[in-house]
């Protein structure tokens, strides 16, 4: 009897934990595509969470779009704003080097949350699931609806990177800009085009996270810095710039967290996660999954 | 096909390039041949568009590039094979070829570009059985086919080459050479700069000896290959 209600237990929060984790793993993977063009951290990643989160409130809830349309109206302005911060705050810089880059990142942050603070007020918003229903019962555990949508479309993110950085020449034009910028204009790519590509994709593959998690979590205009930090130290704990790293370390963050609210306290989950991303830059500061090859890391 | 009149180039403080003029016809290989720091990868590097020039002309054609940056100068014709070669090293070999043609996707048919590739890979065999391997992992002759490879994918009216021989080994170099030679027998026009001048001279039509950022001597390969002051200084002989 006890061993039934405990294993109903650890599924509950696994699937928690993998829901949690899939945001911090799209964040991640939204950290490494700007990093990996540009070589710095975009500090407002966390935001362009939130903003995918209340446009897709606004879109769904106030102007009553169906589900779908709003969607990919939210990764639509998205990846206009994306380019938006690129061309107004980055492309602007006389001498660009990593550090002013970053300081500027942290400035769209401010701007992007004052914004939403403006438009969308101070107060959490909710969304109804993609689908509604009944949570659905798992060995033990009841796992909600919009926990698969989070999952699916994470992996279907996941796979669609995949495919655009091996198999489509933009994409491999942005990872040959990763490698050496030099030589990639040698060969006529743009670096700064690569670098606005980075700046859109990123932003509205923050926004699917937004869009997605609102349902189960709300969403409310200060929420990114948290996600940020989390989304930052899955990319740091799976090796900053590898894909795959930030996915699995994104996942294992998320998972830690929710055993850790489940068996420990809510109160100590951020503590917990923080603890075991410095414990990781004190030890293994390539990141878990890190083979050291990434120089720029 | 190439004209360079008056080139100056300031770089990192130091004027590198003092008022340079030079000339590739169509066709021919010209090399520059010049002791360490006499300001050769700089002129590569400007004529590139990786440097932006200080002062005179840079001409391909009769047409101005001279400032314009790297991205626009391979659209009008000219490729590099950069010094220390300069790949996209974490990708693999057949993706660092696909980007030398960069410039030429959506503008040409793939079958063009299928064309040079298969171009490429009879060029160089090796690239072709190494297709998926990363191109950091490969041999640093290997790495200097490579990165030829991906500069021809560009179907460029003009090569340029930056020291193609460094690092390796001398089979190595003279398979390269050779594969010069062969490029320049097929009627492309190659500009050369080459520590190793005896090699270099030996195969050129025409070239330049460069001192301080000064063409200091210019001629045939032959006649340079035989002037005193080229071989005591660069040929090691008295």
């Amino acid at each position: 009897m006890f061993d039934t209600i405990l294993s109903g237990q650890i599924i509950q929060y696994l699937f928690t934990g993998l829901t949690i984790g899939a945001i911090y793993a799209l964040t991640a993977l939204g950290f490494n595509i700007i990093h990996n063009v540009t070589g710095i951290i975009n500090f407002a990643q966390g935001d362009f969470v939130v903003w995918g989160g209340l446009l897709m409130v606004m879109f769904a809830r106030f102007f009553g779009f169906p589900l779908p349309v709003a969607f990919f109206s939210v990764v639509g302005v998205m990846v206009f704003i994306g380019a938006f911060i690129y061309y107004f705050n980055i492309r602007p810089i006389k001498k660009p080097s990593i550090l002013t880059m970053i300081m500027v990142t942290i400035a769209v942050s401010i701007i992007l949350q004052g914004v939403a603070m403006f438009i969308w007020g101070k107060e959490p918003y909710a969304l109804p699931s993609f689908i509604e229903g009944p949570p659905v019962y798992v060995y033990g555990a009841y796992i909600m609806r919009q926990s698969f949508w989070v999952l699916g479309i994470s992996v279907a993110m996941v796979l669609f990177l995949t495919f655009f950085f091996n198999r489509t020449l933009i994409g491999k034009a942005m990872r040959a800009c990763a490698d050496d910028p030099g030589a990639a204009g040698l060969v006529g790519i743009s670096t700064p085009l690569m670098i606005c590509a980075a700046f859109m994709l990123g932003s509205a593959l923050g926004a699917v996270g937004g869009a997605v998690i609102t349902p189960i979590t709300l969403m409310e205009y200060d929420r990114g810095a948290m996600i940020a930090i989390k989304g930052f130290g899955s990319a740091i704990l799976g090796g900053l710039g590898s894909f795959s790293g930030a996915v699995i370390a994104g996942f294992m963050l998320g998972i830690l967290e929710s055993f850790a609210t489940g068996f420990v306290s809510s109160a100590y989950k951020d503590a917990i996660s923080l603890v075991l991303i410095l414990g990781v830059l004190f030890t293994k500061p390539e990141g878990l999954f890190g083979s050291g090859a990434n120089k720029k890391a | 096909m190439l004209a360079i009149r008056n080139l100056e180039v300031t770089f990192g403080g130091v004027r590198a390039i003092r008022g340079i003029s030079l000339d590739v016809a169509k066709g021919q290989l010209v090399s520059i041949i010049g002791a360490n720091g006499a300001g050769k990868s700089t002129l590569m590097n400007t004529v590139a568009g990786l440097v932006q020039p200080g002062g005179g002309d840079i001409m391909i054609n009769q047409d101005p590039i001279g400032g314009l940056p790297a991205r626009k100068v391979v659209k009008k014709g000219i490729s590099l094979v950069p010094e220390g070669r300069r790949l996209f090293v974490n990708m693999s070999v057949a993706d660092n070829l696909i980007l030398g043609a960069y410039t030429r996707h959506g503008k040409q048919k793939t079958e063009a570009i299928a064309e040079t590739l298969e171009m490429v890979y009879e060029l160089f065999p090796r690239l072709s059985e190494r297709a998926y391997q990363i191109a950091g992992t490969l041999s640093g002759g290997e790495q200097q086919m490579l990165s030829i490879g991906r500069a021809l994918m560009a179907k460029p009216d003009l090569l340029m080459l930056d020291e193609p021989s460094m690092g390796l080994a001398p089979l190595v170099i003279k398979e390269i050479f050779k594969t010069i030679i062969t490029l320049n027998r097929a009627g492309r026009t190659i500009l050369l700069v080459e520590q190793n001048a005896r090699a270099a001279l030996a195969i050129s039509d025409y070239a330049y000896v460069l001192e301080t950022g000064r063409i200091v001597r210019e001629g045939s390969g032959e006649k340079l290959l035989c002037d005193p002051g080229v071989v005591e200084d660069f040929l090691g002989g008295h």
